[in-house]
């Protein structure tokens, strides 16, 4: 194991799973119970036998029984590809890196859930374009994979969401569970980011990355501000009342995720990229089961 | 070439050491720390916010940065004045007293003493691109080929016992013709003719009598001035007519120190001549007395021409006058209103100025005209001549009177309308920056070279109030006007330097390139605020 993810980091990983409201059909076998009764172990429910169902299905000691047809209605359990979308943009390398180890945290906890659970798991770093993904990693020894793959990643310049996205919705990709990784600074603005996930054709999670820095900056007097992704300045008297605005620019933009994700119905989690990340997601997974 | 009365070369080494301040202070200047953040979106936006409410943060933008630059510039150069050519260098006349009232001595050393002193303190204060002519004894002492050091020298070696000044300065007069911008300045302990005032006197105030006369005719009536060092009850002012009949004013003349006016009643202005003497004679007799030719001012009948109609009447059956819109001058009477103030075929009675009367040497020219027969209509009259003329009634006056601007630019050679226009800039200025009540409606009295000018306003209360306003700057000379509802706001006694008539610094109509300048970049600051503020209100 690397400085990054600690063997506690990872064995504590285990407890946690990802339940998803619904399941997209085929797929491979696994932990995720679909809504519509299938063809996996466990029994479910009977109903009685209609023209053009599966006589395979058909319960035949109650037919000696009752001399009535019915089915027996099975449990499908099936797998949840999971693509983990990872900002890997400058400005998650700011201060330390501190931004992009959280994020890689965060994947490497959604990663292995989903493998835990039996789930595909890809990584898609994006910046500026989407990068080379990880590849599909199945079963739980792909978790070592998957930190390696973390472990590489590079700074990828400036963000630009909506390219990247748009990108790998083009991708051929089972319907699945996309997790956006990002402190979704985008130039382009929100507006941007919301054309992008409105796009997508999957579940959708949006993991924001913040920071107490972010939301009340200590800094003060004259400064020349430079954007650590686009090289630009600006020249700033920083005082109270400046100071105010900022803040309230800060809260109008967290208020458009959350409006943002409450129109596109994904799930919106905020990790604070200070604090430890995994007693964070153990509090993000009620019961240790986050539901998407 | 002079910038603020330095010499070229300084100012080359001005604005090369202002720019190496500059550029080292732009090296040297405080700069921000630089601070990395993840992203400008929220700064940006805060600082949109502050800027809409911040007055100057518009001045983060270069092109308003380069506005300011320029008007800075412009105002400068309008403040400045900068000349090129031969009016660039001041040629400077020193005339030094070395009559024989500097023999007199006073606390114990003579005269001469002190006027030297004076001089040479003068001299030392002179820029040094100014050239001096030193004329002493009704000759010149030293020409303006000579260096400074030398004139100095020979200004030491002056002594008292030589010819009138007065005749020092007819030599200086033409020494300083024709070199352009010129200054006679006199020392002196006594007076100097009446006549001699378009040069600077700096009085050692040894002498107890008057320095110099002054005197301007009205109507029926003379206003004598009388420039005094101390009083001294004991001379008369005595003006006689024709030498005939002696008119005996009986008012102390040398009510000093400063300048007296005093007004002779009973004075026909009917081309006479007046003798104006301060009786008796000083040391100095010749200061103390000054002849005019009085004006014809009898009043002529005019038949109005029916035709013209109830409303407006030009006059113009005098040939003295000459028509509307070729001098400052011209006459026309105009009565508003209409409502039948004046009948067809009125009589009027117009008292009028000679004009082109070469005689007319005095410098103050008549400011009244009678206008007995406007005076009962409604409404104003008033004088135009081309578009620079404003005139007022007072009806205060017996009879009402018509006070013109115009009139007193026209002996002076200069242009009242470029006058004029720079006092109404001046008045717009001060009535829009302050807020000052009341409407310029007056008359705009300015001569060349004063440093102010005064305008006649009305105030919310209909009051008239005299505002000072600045005109230009070097000559400032005392000049009163009727019965001071328009008087200079000059030093009266103060070592002013008069300009020469030769070069009248407020000539040649119009503004200044410079003033132009700073006008126009006036405006873009405005429109360019104006946009901005429009940009931000929503």
């Amino acid at each position: 194991m690397s400085a990054l993810f600690s063997e506690d980091f990872v064995a504590a990983l285990t407890s946690l799973r990802i339940e998803a409201r619904r399941v997209p059909r085929g797929g491979r076998h696994a932990e995720h119970h679909a809504r519509e009764p299938g063809s996996g172990i466990e029994f479910r429910d009977y109903r009685a036998y209609t023209p053009g169902d599966d006589v395979r299905l058909v319960d035949w000691r109650l037919y000696r029984r009752f001399e009535r047809l019915f089915l027996r209605l099975l449990d499908e359990v099936r797998d949840l590809p999971c693509y983990v979308l990872l900002d890997t943009s400058d400005s998650m390398w700011l201060d330390d890196a501190r931004r992009a180890t959280a994020a890689r945290r965060v994947a490497a906890v959604l990663a292995a859930v989903s493998l835990n659970q039996l789930d595909a798991v890809s990584i898609h770093p994006f910046g500026a374009d989407l990068g080379a993904s990880s590849g599909t990693v199945e079963g739980k020894r792909g978790l070592h994979r998957v930190l390696g793959f973390l472990e590489a990643l590079e700074p990828a310049g400036r963000t630009d969401i909506r390219t990247s996205l748009e990108k790998f919705g083009r991708l051929p990709q089972r319907h699945g569970l996309v997790v956006v990784v990002s402190d979704f600074f985008d130039d382009a603005g929100l507006d941007a980011v919301w054309q992008a996930v409105r796009a997508l054709r999957h579940r959708v999670a949006l993991v924001r990355l913040v920071a107490a820095s972010d939301r009340d900056p200590t800094i003060d007097g004259e400064l020349r501000l430079e954007d650590c992704e686009t090289g630009s300045t600006v020249d700033v008297t920083v005082t109270d009342r400046v100071l105010a605005r900022y803040r309230a620019a800060v809260a109008e933009f967290e208020q458009g995720i959350e409006q943002l994700a409450a129109r596109r119905g994904a799930t919106l989690l905020e990790v604070d990229v200070d604090q430890p990340v995994l007693p964070q997601f153990a509090g993000l997974f009620p019961d240790g089961v986050l539901r998407v | 070439m002079t910038f603020l009365g330095i010499g070229p070369w300084a100012v080359v080494g001005v604005v090369a050491a202002m720019a190496a301040a500059l550029f080292a202070l732009h090296h040297l200047r405080v700069r921000p720390a630089v601070q990395r953040v993840p992203t400008l979106l929220f700064w940006r936006r805060a600082i949109e916010e502050s800027t809409a409410r911040h007055l100057f943060a518009r001045f983060r933008h270069p092109r308003t940065w380069a506005m300011l630059v320029a008007l800075a510039g412009a105002i400068v150069l309008a403040l400045a004045d900068p000349t090129t050519g031969d009016g660039a260098r001041r040629h400077r006349v020193l005339v030094v007293d070395t009559s024989d009232a500097t023999r007199a001595t006073r606390d114990g050393s003579p005269a001469i003493d002190a006027v030297r002193d004076a001089a040479c303190a003068w001299l030392d204060d002179l820029p040094l691109g100014d050239r001096v002519a030193l004329v002493a004894s009704s000759r010149v002492v030293a020409g303006f080929d000579v260096p400074r050091p030398a004139v100095r020298d020979r200004l030491d070696t002056l002594v008292a016992g030589g010819a009138s000044v007065a005749r020092s300065v007819d030599v200086a007069r033409a020494l300083a013709n024709g070199r352009g911008r010129s200054d006679v300045t006199v020392f002196a302990v006594s007076g100097a003719p009446a006549d001699t005032d378009d040069v600077a006197w700096v009085a050692m105030r040894t002498d107890r009598g008057a320095r110099a006369l002054g005197a301007v005719e009205f109507v029926d009536a003379l206003r004598v001035r009388v420039d005094a060092f101390a009083a001294d009850d004991a001379r008369r002012l005595v003006v006689r007519a024709d030498a005939r009949d002696a008119i005996s004013v009986d008012v102390p003349a040398c009510a000093g120190p400063g300048s007296a006016w005093v007004t002779v009643p009973g004075v026909p202005a009917d081309g006479r001549d007046v003798v104006v003497a301060l009786e008796p004679a000083d040391a100095t007799p010749h200061d103390d007395v000054v002849r005019y030719r009085l004006p014809d001012h009898r009043a002529r009948a005019l038949d109005v021409d029916a035709s013209l109609g109830a409303v407006q009447w030009l006059v113009d059956a005098d040939p003295r006058l000459v028509p509307a819109n070729e001098g400052a001058a011209a006459l026309a009477v105009r009565a508003d209103g209409g409502g039948g103030s004046i009948a067809a075929g009125t009589r009027m009675r117009v008292a009028a100025r000679p004009l082109g009367d070469a005689a007319a040497t005095h410098r103050l020219p008549r400011l009244e005209r009678d206008v007995t027969a406007l005076g009962d209509g409604p409404g104003d009259a008033c004088l135009t001549a081309g578009d620079a003329v404003l005139a007022r009634l007072d009806r205060t006056a017996t009879p009402p009177v018509l006070v013109l601007a115009a009139d007193l630019f026209a002996d002076d050679g200069i242009d009242g309308a470029r006058v004029l226009r720079r006092a109404a800039v001046a008045a717009w200025l001060a009535r829009t920056l302050h807020d000052a009540a009341g409407v310029v409606d007056g008359a705009i009295v300015a001569r060349a070279g004063d440093d102010t000018a005064t305008v006649l306003a009305t105030d919310a209360r209909g009051r008239a109030v005299p505002r000072p306003i600045p005109v230009a700057a070097a000559d400032a000379a005392p000049v009163a006007i009727g019965d001071a509802r328009v008087a200079f706001v000059g030093a009266a006694l103060a070592p002013a330097v008069v300009q020469d008539g030769s070069a009248p610094p407020v000539s040649g109509g119009g503004f200044r390139p410079w003033e132009w300048l700073a006008l126009v970049a006036l405006a873009l600051a405005a429109v360019d605020a104006a946009l901005h503020l429009r940009r931000r209100i929503p």
